[in-house]
């Protein structure tokens, strides 16, 4: 990213906050959000406002920011001075101050020579230029923006955002000339040369996907394990520091409100990757039930790139001293560094190959997707991304499951720890695997080439007795495949069924997931 | 890109020309949104197709869509090399990734296409 679109973006981040707090009523203004109201967040932005041309300045001079490196309590003074300042405004004064301050600030970036924006001051072993300065800030007014948006939505005052949000390479993106589509309210490259190229890449050689607009939930303190372990299916306390697990959470009644991985990043430091559609409802869940933790949705100050294919491990350990001949499926490790950013590395992945996930700090992904494709990793859109997974037999959150079904229709039963548990839906799972599920989630094969598409009936005997919830046309596996949900004694491997495509009925036959299963020894 | 002797649809079909007969495909604006192409269902030899009525499927990885018929009048070829080799339609929409031949029943419908510049302007690329 250049300075130009850094400060677009700050820009243009600005008017989405300005936009939001202008179109909440009186009352919801002063309401608390948790700490905070609305106004504070608008006061302690002003506040950074001036701050970030402080620190650019001094970044100038050859020393880090005033407020760097101090603890984060120094923030907490620093924020409170701003609230003290500007929240008691009103909501014309305030937003004049949140304008007339990032104007001054945009005027003060636009004239600094070009050199400038790229000279670096190492900041606790990091390199900060004023190029990540005004990222970050960027991401800052993004985050709170974000959470505003939610919350007041929740309030019945729906604020719709004037433009997707972007990941970090969406500059890359399009000057690699991605053709992009809106995704769970993010602007993300569907294909860069078409889907099939790049499905085989991966099955072939190494596939690398910008999965940044997935989210991150950080739950830390000594409560926080205790807090997972009463919200997630799985069991968190499995987990040793450095590995991860793939769980469904619940609702009380059993219904999955997302699917997600739990990652212990330290004894009492969770991290939590989830839907993109989902991350605002997770992190507000998770809040509403921890316990003697803090819970930080952290997804706008994180990128997340996910590297695939049997060469991903070659690739990616040219560029890091992570050793990952020993690191197994579902373990990470981190900080490391890759391509000589700050890190965490996991193996895992949503493609049914070996592969990775590289976590890093929002605005230096770059450098780690450019030295990743400069080795031969063939850049992957959203478009590949669906057909791997389908063919790896992967849920995909909204289309296969939803709050209306179970982890145990859903053949999640796999991930459903109930042996002397109580998490948040334990009762219902437990009474339905008693009583037996209503319907199984399944793998149809189709004959020919007609695709059946989310929606599409699936017929037994002249009857309906389920629907498609995510079909396609196979590329590696070459077959038309769906997944379904269907009665249980229907979703038995070798039962023929019909479903209908566009009003024709095509035979189909239910099969063993997954689809594709990857050869080979898994790794370590 | 959009070559200047053929008509094209709002549908996204191109119609071209030959005697008494036209060629009729999608274009490259069709088949990029498309995705990549996995089945084409088209209509046997002799069937009748009428001005903008469907006539076949386009599948893609993504999406299906319907295929409308540019002009009206009886199929007298059909792309077979298609059944197998779907992904010509990306490839080479305006040439070898055609998918019937009519022959034209009423040439005036041909007039209620758009030309190249027309079409390129429909779909926002002029």
């Amino acid at each position: 990213m250049g300075p130009e679109e850094a400060v677009q973006r700050l820009q243009e981040a600005g008017e989405e906050l300005e936009q939001l707090v202008a179109a909440l009523p009186d009352p919801l203004l002063g309401e608390r959000v948790e700490r905070w109201t609305p106004k504070d967040v608008v006061a302690h932005l002003v506040g950074w406002n001036h701050h970030a041309k402080e620190g650019v300045r001094e970044l100038l001079e050859g020393r880090p920011p005033f407020y760097l490196p101090h603890a984060k309590e120094d923030f907490r003074e620093l924020n409170a001075q701003s609230v003290a300042r500007w929240g008691g405004l009103d909501r014309e004064s305030l937003l004049g101050e949140l304008k007339g301050s990032l104007q001054a600030l945009v005027e003060f970036l636009r004239g600094l020579p070009d050199g400038a924006w790229h000279r670096e001051v190492q900041v606790r072993d990091e390199p900060l230029t004023v190029l990540a300065t005004v990222s970050q800030l960027a991401q800052d007014y993004l985050s709170h923006t974000e959470r505003l948006r939610f919350w007041a939505g929740l309030r019945g005052v729906a604020v719709p955002r004037r433009r997707l949000l972007r990941t970090a390479l969406h500059g890359w993106h399009a000057r690699a000339g991605a053709r992009m589509v809106p995704f769970a309210g993010w602007e993300m490259p569907l294909q860069y040369h078409g889907i099939v190229a790049e499905h085989r890449a991966v099955r072939t050689g190494a596939g690398l996907f910008d999965v940044s607009h997935m989210g991150q939930v950080r739950l830390s303190g000594p409560g926080a394990l205790a807090t997972l372990d009463r919200l997630l299916c799985n069991d968190p306390r499995r987990l040793r520091v450095g590995q991860a697990l793939y769980t469904p959470m619940c609702r009380e009644d059993g219904g999955v409100l997302d699917d997600l991985v739990a990652c212990r990043v330290g004894e009492d430091r969770f991290l939590l990757v989830v839907n993109a559609a989902r991350r605002e409802q997770d992190a507000q869940w998770v809040r509403d039930h921890a316990e003697g933790c803090r819970v930080r949705d952290v997804s706008f100050f994180t990128s997340l790139v996910a590297l695939q294919g049997p060469r991903a491990q070659d690739l990616l350990q040219q560029v890091t001293e992570a050793q990952l001949a020993e690191l197994p499926r579902f373990h990470a490790v981190g900080p490391v560094r890759v391509a000589g950013v700050r890190a965490w590395v996991s193996r895992t992945g949503y493609t049914g190959e070996d592969g990775f996930e590289i976590l890093t700090d929002w605005h230096r992904v770059e450098a780690v997707w450019e030295a990743l494709v400069d080795l031969g990793a063939v850049p992957c859109g959203l478009g590949a991304r669906d057909t791997l997974r389908l063919e790896a037999g992967y849920l995909l959150y909204g289309a296969d499951l939803d709050e209306s079904t179970s982890p145990l229709e859903a053949g999640l039963g796999w991930t459903v720890k109930l042996d002397g548990r109580e998490f948040v839906g334990a009762a219902s799972l437990r009474r339905q695997k008693e009583q037996g599920v209503q319907r199984r989630m399944c793998g149809l094969v189709l004959e020919g080439r007609h695709i059946a598409r989310a929606g599409s009936p699936v017929l037994s005997g002249g009857q309906r007795v389920g629907r498609v919830t995510s079909g396609t046309f196979g590329p590696w596996v070459q077959r038309s495949i769906a997944l379904a949900y269907l009665p249980p004694e229907l979703a038995v491997p070798g039962t023929r069924v019909q479903v209908e495509v566009r009003d024709r009925l095509v035979a189909a036959e239910v099969v063993k997931l997954p689809f594709y299963r990857r050869q080979g020894p898994d790794p370590v | 890109m959009y070559p200047q002797d053929y008509r094209y649809s709002s549908e996204h079909e191109w119609a071209k020309r030959e005697d008494g007969r036209v060629r009729v495909g999608i274009t490259r604006f069709a088949a990029d949104r498309l995705t990549d192409v996995v089945y084409v269902e088209l209509p046997p030899v002799g069937t009748e197709v009428h001005f903008m009525q469907p006539f076949g499927v386009v599948e893609s990885v993504k999406a299906a869509s319907e295929l409308y018929a540019p002009v009206s009048g009886r199929v007298v070829e059909v792309n077979q090399r298609l059944r197998d080799h779907p992904e010509l339609v990306n490839q080479d929409p305006h040439g070898e990734g055609w998918m019937i031949v009519v022959e034209l029943a009423d040439p005036t419908e041909l007039d209620r296409l758009m030309d190249a510049e027309a079409y390129r302007r429909h779909i926002g690329e002029a």
